[in-house]
């Protein structure tokens, strides 16, 4: 070593535009300082302390305890039924669409003969203003950026991203979606109208209708989670279960939006 | 979900085993004293293994859960504290290897110590030059393999000597040493090719 006693600069001296390098024991002890400085800066508050003394002698404690196996088998048991799915509406897709195009006069109930009939249904299908078909697409797609974009949003920070938001905070998001989804289904149910029969003979259509389901009930199931969590979102038991329903739910809206593109391409 | 701090009522004198009796015979403010005494040697360790506060919580709670579940179980085999912390780093990394938190990290684009580098603030007394090697420290530990980091970094946390080490890490006592060391001398050396210090 040609510096003594963790002294710097004696080296540098004569290359005053290079740094001066520390000695040995200078760089032990800025190893030892910015670990302690790390650990020093993050204690856990009060407040934990209280969770965790609270949360482990509540008598439902034990049972919700969850493991990361469990979670996991949940999202992959998720995501294998939405490809099975997918697979199967494709299959039967295969076999039925291609007689539901000449088969259509003989499956079609009255209703939805009715419902393609009414002025209405002519109107959005004849109309050659920006608001008739094209403005309810618009409308429809706009309700799913709303629903989908703000569940993302919930799914993501429920699987650690932007960490530093409270969860809390995230309930307002809820809103945005419920909208969304208002305005999609009066849209969606507006475009169904143009085209009953057809619609109604794709089972890729009746397979996407499950998936907004099945999506519409996870959104409320974490809605109410996060509601009974309370403004200090404290998410005590709770977080593996918002994980689950978190991976669910981006996998159902992944396959419902993949669903209701092919249903725009196999008419 | 009450948030108020729980009343403390042992005195420093009782040691771990009389309040896990305590606590087994039903006294909850005992189980709240074990919680306040290990509650900082628990997160750290959790810190450690995870570099995320948020993660490192909600590990604590879980494993003060799993520790007052498996209280019955506790066979005093070795302390109350290296026990708890066992628990802790089990769970630690049974989380950090959880696919659920690599797809958060991933979409987080977060990583180990990001936190502490974005809220750093340097006071007006530290120099620009100590502070610039606080900054690659950390930047090289966070690059050091988990078996050399975690040992480095529960060793300079304070809170545990190399026997609890042993027991937590579930490696030979000699083997932490050896780490602790290998993980200093190879910052070192990194340290050294920065600029800061010669390598030895």
């Amino acid at each position: 070593m040609t510096i003594k006693d963790g002294r710097m600069g004696i080296r540098g001296s004569s290359q005053p535009q290079m740094r001066e390098p520390e000695s040995e024991p200078a760089i032990e002890r800025a190893i030892d300082e910015t670990i302690r400085r790390y650990f020093m800066r993050h204690e856990p508050s009060p407040r934990v302390y209280a969770r965790a003394i609270s949360t482990a002698q509540q008598p439902s404690a034990a049972g919700r305890d969850g493991s990361t196996l469990r979670s996991w088998i949940v999202a992959a048991a998720s995501a294998t039924a939405a490809l099975l799915l997918v697979n199967i509406a494709l299959h039967f897709f295969g076999v039925v669409a291609a007689r539901a195009a000449s088969d259509i006069d003989g499956r079609t109930g009255p209703f939805l003969l009715w419902l393609s009939s009414t002025g209405l249904a002519r109107w959005i299908n004849e109309s050659e203003t920006v608001f008739g078909y094209s403005g309810i697409l618009f409308l429809h797609t706009l309700g799913l950026a709303m629903a989908v974009g703000a569940s993302v949003v919930v799914d993501l920070r429920m699987l650690g991203a932007a960490s530093r938001i409270s969860v809390a905070a995230l309930l307002p998001v809820f809103r945005f979606m419920w909208i969304g989804f208002i305005l999609n289904a009066l849209s969606g149910a507006m475009l169904f109208a143009a085209d009953a029969p057809r619609k109604a003979a794709n089972p890729l259509f009746e397979f996407k209708l499950v998936l907004i389901a099945v999506g519409i009930a996870v959104m409320a199931m974490m809605e109410r989670s996060l509601l009974k969590s309370g403004s200090g979102a404290a998410l005590v038991g709770s977080e593996r279960r918002l994980t689950n329903l978190a991976i669910t739910s981006l996998v159902i809206w992944t396959a419902a939006i993949a669903a209701g593109r092919l249903v725009a391409y196999t008419l | 979900m009450p948030t108020k701090s729980p009343e403390r009522v042992s005195t420093p004198r009782v040691t771990d085993d009389e309040l896990v009796e305590r606590t087994l015979r039903g006294d909850s403010t005992a189980f709240g004293e074990l919680v306040f005494r290990h509650g900082q040697a628990v997160y750290r360790a959790a810190l450690a293994a995870l570099g995320s506060a948020t993660d490192a919580e909600d590990v604590m709670q879980e494993a003060f859960l799993l520790a007052f579940r498996k209280l019955p179980h506790f066979r005093h085999d070795a302390s109350f504290k290296t026990w708890l912390l066992t628990i802790t780093w089990r769970r630690a990394l049974r989380w950090r290897h959880s696919p659920a938190r690599r797809l958060g990290r991933l979409v987080s684009l977060e990583t180990w110590f990001s936190g502490d580098l974005a809220e750093h603030r340097p006071t007006p007394e530290q120099s620009a030059v100590s502070e610039e090697i606080h900054r690659d420290v950390l930047r090289l530990i966070r690059s050091l393999p988990s078996r050399l980091r975690d040992p480095l970094l529960l060793s300079a946390s304070g809170r545990y000597n190399y026997e609890e080490l042993s027991d937590i890490l579930d490696i030979p006592t000699g083997t932490v040493k050896w780490r602790v060391s290998e993980a200093r001398r190879l910052l070192r050396a990194k340290l050294a090719r920065l600029g800061h210090g010669r390598s030895s």
